[in-house]
C-alpha cells in the first residue's frame, strides 16, 4: 500500500472525499506553525533560584545525584571524586565537546578521558544538557559529535553536567530550547528527555535501577546557585553552552 | 466464533491458580495507589486531561493531513516511510527491509502494535532470531508466553518464576549461581541482552507518539532497552499505527504529562526520547538507516464509526487496566487478546472482528472506574456497549438469551404492562419466600443464586411503596 493509497483511506472514514480541504489545510498548517502553549501547570512558572531547586529536589526523589560546583574548571576533579565514590576506575568517556576539552584535565590527577561514542567497555560518560526541566527534573540531551546518544544509555555511571542557567520550567521551555538550538521544525537525530536513571519493576513488581541504562546519574549544575535562568536562556546565541 | 465457554474456563482456572494471584496480589493495585498519588501532586491534572482528549479528538478529526505533515517532515529527515494497510502487509514489509540488510538478529523495543501483528513468529519463521528487550517481554518470550498487561507484560509472574526460567534459559551460566533477590535477577538479564543490542543488526521499536511539526517518533521507556535499539543496530525500524500522530511538541508535552502519571504514578519516566531520521554527518553513533511502518490493522474503520472513534485516543497508559475488578482477579491471559482488560474489550473486536472477540465487551461488570481515570476519557463503557448491541443484532447471542432480551425489551417499552407483572411477579416471590426471607434456587436465576442467596421481595413493588406513602396510607 503506499501513501495516496492510506491517506485516501483514511479520508473516506473521515468522511471528507472532496480533494479540496484548503480550510482544513489552513487549519493544520497554522496548528502545526503556531507552537501554542496548552495547560502548563503553575508548578513550572517560577523564577530561579527556585527553579534551580526544584529542578534538584526532584531528580534526586527519584534517585539520581545533583551536585552545585561555581565554575565550569572545578568539572575534572569532581569527575574524578565521582568515580572513585562509586569505586569505579578513573576513566571517562565524554563526546568531541569543545567545551569538555578546555576544561584543565590535567588538575584531575590519575584521570584519563576518550572522546567519541561510547562502548560497552565504558563504565562512566560525562554528558552535557542542552537545558534542564525543573517540573519535572528532567535533563534535555541532543545528540551529536559532541554528544553521543550511547553516552547517557551504555555505562553503569552517567555524569551530566548542565549550566545553572538553561534549567527552565516546564516541559514546552525545553522544547523551545531545543527550537531555539537547531530552528523550528528541524531535529538532531534524538533529543533524550532524562528524568531519572534506568529502573524497571518488572521482576515482582519492585523497583531495582540500572535496568539496561546507567544504574546512577549524577548532574553536576555549573553556576552561581542565584544565576538568573528560565527567560534568559532564549537569548544566548546558539553556540554558547 | 470463539465458544464464550472459553474466556469463562479460563478466568476460573486463574481464579484458582494460586501462584497468579500471588503474583497478581496488590500489583495492579499498587500502581492505582501511585497514580493517585500522582494526581493529588498536580492540581492542574482534570484540566490537562480535557486538554488531552481533545488534542486526540482534533488530530483524529483531520488525521489525513496530519499524517501527510509528519510523513513530509520524517522523509526530509531521512526516514523511509512505509504504509501498511493490514498486520500482513505490515509484517512482509518489515521482513523485506531486514532481508535487504541481510539481518541475522533483530533486538526489539517494547511495542504493543508489533504484538498485534503478530511480527516475532513472522520473522522467526523466516530464520531470524528476534530478541525482546524490555525486561518483562523478555520474560514473557522466553516462557513462550503472551504480554498479560499494556505496560507490565510480565505482571502475572513471580520473582520465583522468573529464576526458574533464567536458569533454564541462561544454561550458558554457572549453575551454582545463586540469586539473592530481583536485584540479581535484573544484573543477570542486562548482561545476557547486552550482548544482543551489540550483535543485533536491526533494531525495531514502536512509537508512544509521531510528532507531525518535526516528523520525529517519541519513545518512551524506563529501562532504556528502547534507546539501546535504537541507537546500537545499524538499521532502526520504527513500528506505529496511524493513530499516533500528534500535531506540534506542545501537543506531545501535554499528552506525556498524563502519560507517565496515569501508566505507573511517575512524574515522567526515565527516558522521553524523541528520535528523527538515521545519523546525521559527523554523527559518531545511531542507526546508518530509519525505516518507519505506518499500520492501519482495522483502525480506519474503528475512525468511520462515530461510536468507536474515541477508542483511538488512547495512549496505552494501562490505568483502565489497573483499576479494572474483573482484570484484578482474573489477569491478562484470559482474555486471549494482545490488549487485556477494558481497553482490549473496547479495541480488539474492532481491530480483529467483534464475533471473534466476542468474549471482551462481556466481560465488564459497566462499574465505569476505567473511564474515570482514562487520561483522554475514552467512554470505554459505551464502546463496549456498542460491541455488545452489535452483536446482539448479529445474532451472536444464544437463542435463550435472545428471547429473554426480547421479552424483556417489549416489557420495558410498555410502561402500564410492565409494572402490571411486575406487581404480580414480587408478590409471588414475597408469598413464596416470606418464611425463609431468601431465595437459594429459583429459575432463570442460577447465575445469582449458585454463589449466593437472592433476598426475597417484601411483596410489593417500590412503585406501589411509592404511591402509598404519598397518599399517606399507614402501612
Amino acid at each position: 500500500m503506499n501513501r495516496d493509497h492510506m491517506i485516501a483511506r483514511v479520508r473516506s472514514a473521515l468522511g471528507h472525499p472532496r480533494p479540496d480541504d484548503s480550510e482544513r489545510l489552513r487549519r493544520v498548517e497554522s496548528k502545526l506553525s503556531a507552537h501554542r502553549r496548552n495547560c502548563v501547570p503553575r508548578r513550572a512558572v517560577k523564577l530561579q533560584p527556585e527553579l534551580a531547586r526544584d529542578f534538584a529536589a526532584r531528580l534526586t526523589a527519584v534517585g539520581a545525584s545533583v551536585e552545585h560546583i561555581a565554575d565550569p574548571s572545578g568539572i575534572p576533579e569532581r569527575v574524578a571524586a565521582i568515580l572513585s565514590e562509586a569505586g569505579l576506575p578513573p576513566h571517562v568517556r565524554t563526546g568531541s565537546d569543545p567545551f569538555f576539552a578546555a576544561l584543565p584535565w590535567s588538575r584531575a590527577d590519575g584521570l584519563t578521558r576518550a572522546a567519541g561514542a561510547a562502548s560497552a567497555e565504558d563504565r562512566a560518560t560525562l554528558s552535557h544538557a542542552l537545558a534542564g526541566i525543573a517540573e519535572t527534573g528532567t535533563l534535555v540531551l541532543a545528540s551529536g559529535p559532541e554528544n553521543p546518544v550511547t553516552l547517557s544509555f551504555l555505562p553503569e555511571l552517567s555524569i551530566v553536567t548542565l549550566a545553572q542557567e538553561s534549567i527552565c520550567g516546564s516541559l514546552e521551555d525545553g522544547f523551545d530550547a531545543v527550537r531555539h538550538r537547531f530552528g523550528p521544525g528541524l531535529m538532531p537525530r534524538t533529543v533524550t528527555l532524562v528524568s531519572a536513571p534506568s529502573r524497571t519493576g518488572d521482576i515482582g513488581g519492585r523497583l531495582v535501577m540500572g535496568a539496561h541504562g546507567p544504574r546512577r546519574l549524577v548532574v553536576i549544575v555549573v553556576g552561581a546557585p542565584d544565576a538568573p535562568g528560565g527567560a534568559v536562556l532564549l537569548e544566548r546565541s546558539s553556540d554558547q553552552y | 466464533m470463539v465458544p464464550s465457554a472459553t474466556f469463562k474456563a479460563q478466568a476460573r482456572a486463574a481464579l484458582a491458580d494460586e501462584a497468579l494471584q500471588r503474583a497478581l496480589g496488590g500489583l495492579p493495585g499498587g500502581l492505582v495507589a501511585r497514580r493517585a498519588a500522582a494526581v493529588r501532586e498536580l492540581p492542574e491534572f482534570e484540566t490537562l486531561r480535557d486538554e488531552a482528549r481533545d488534542i486526540r479528538d482534533r488530530t483524529l478529526a483531520d488525521l489525513d493531513l496530519y499524517l501527510e505533515a509528519f510523513t513530509q517532515r520524517a522523509e526530509a529527515a531521512g526516514t523511509i516511510v512505509h504504509w501498511a494497510g493490514d498486520a500482513s502487509e505490515a509484517c512482509s514489509l518489515i521482513l523485506d527491509i531486514c532481508r535487504a540488510v541481510n539481518a541475522g538478529l533483530v533486538a526489539k523495543g517494547k511495542s504493543m502494535v508489533t504484538e498485534e501483528i503478530g511480527l516475532n513468529a513472522h520473522l522467526e519463521a523466516a530464520g531470524l532470531s528476534v530478541v525482546e528487550t524490555d525486561l518483562g517481554e523478555y520474560l514473557v518470550q522466553i516462557r513462550g508466553e503472551t504480554p498479560s498487561h499494556i505496560i507490565a507484560p510480565a505482571i502475572h509472574l513471580t520473582e520465583d518464576d522468573v529464576e526458574r526460567d533464567f536458569r533454564r534459559v541462561h544454561a550458558h551460566l554457572s549453575k551454582d549461581r545463586t540469586f539473592g533477590g530481583p536485584a540479581d535477577l535484573v544484573a543477570e538479564a542486562r548482561a545476557v541482552l547486552r550482548e544482543k543490542f551489540l550483535a543485533a543488526d536491526v533494531g525495531i521499536t514502536g512509537a508512544n507518539f509521531l510528532v507531525a511539526e518535526t516528523g520525529s517518533a517519541i519513545l518512551v521507556t524506563n529501562e532504556g532497552n528502547g534507546d539501546l535499539t535504537q541507537s546500537l543496530p545499524r538499521v532502526h525500524i520504527v513500528v506505529a499505527s496511524i493513530d499516533k500522530v500528534v500535531p506540534t511538541l506542545e501537543d506531545a508535552a501535554t499528552l506525556l504529562r498524563v502519560l507517565a502519571r496515569s501508566a505507573t504514578g511517575q512524574e515522567m519516566s526515565a527516558y522521553t526520547t524523541l528520535a528523527t531520521g538515521p545519523r546525521r554527518a559527523g554523527d559518531p553513533d545511531g542507526p546508518e538507516a530509519c525505516h518507519l511502518v505506518i499500520v492501519d490493522n482495522g483502525r480506519t474503520r474503528l475512525l468511520a464509526n462515530p461510536d468507536t472513534r474515541a477508542v483511538l485516543r488512547c495512549i496505552r497508559c494501562g490505568a483502565c487496566v489497573n483499576h479494572c475488578p474483573v482484570y484484578n482477579v482474573i489477569g491478562g491471559h484470559p482474555y486471549r487478546s494482545v490488549y487485556a482488560g477494558p481497553i482490549g474489550a473496547a479495541l480488539t473486536p474492532g481491530l480483529g472482528g467483534v464475533r471473534e472477540n466476542s468474549d471482551l465487551p462481556k466481560a465488564s461488570t459497566f462499574c465505569g472506574r476505567c473511564e474515570e481515570v482514562c487520561p483522554v476519557r475514552i467512554p470505554l463503557v459505551h464502546i463496549m456497549r456498542h460491541w455488545r448491541s452489535e452483536l446482539a443484532q448479529r445474532r451472536a447471542a444464544s437463542p435463550g438469551k435472545r428471547i429473554g432480551l426480547a421479552i424483556w425489551s417489549s416489557l420495558a417499552k410498555r410502561p402500564r404492562l410492565y409494572h402490571a407483572v411486575m406487581r404480580l411477579a414480587v408478590a409471588a416471590l414475597g408469598a413464596r419466600g416470606r418464611r425463609r426471607g431468601s431465595f437459594s434456587w429459583l429459575p432463570f436465576a442460577r447465575g445469582w443464586t449458585r454463589t449466593r442467596d437472592l433476598p426475597a421481595p417484601e411483596g410489593r413493588t417500590f412503585q406501589q411503596l411509592w404511591h402509598e406513602t404519598r397518599r399517606g396510607v399507614p402501612r
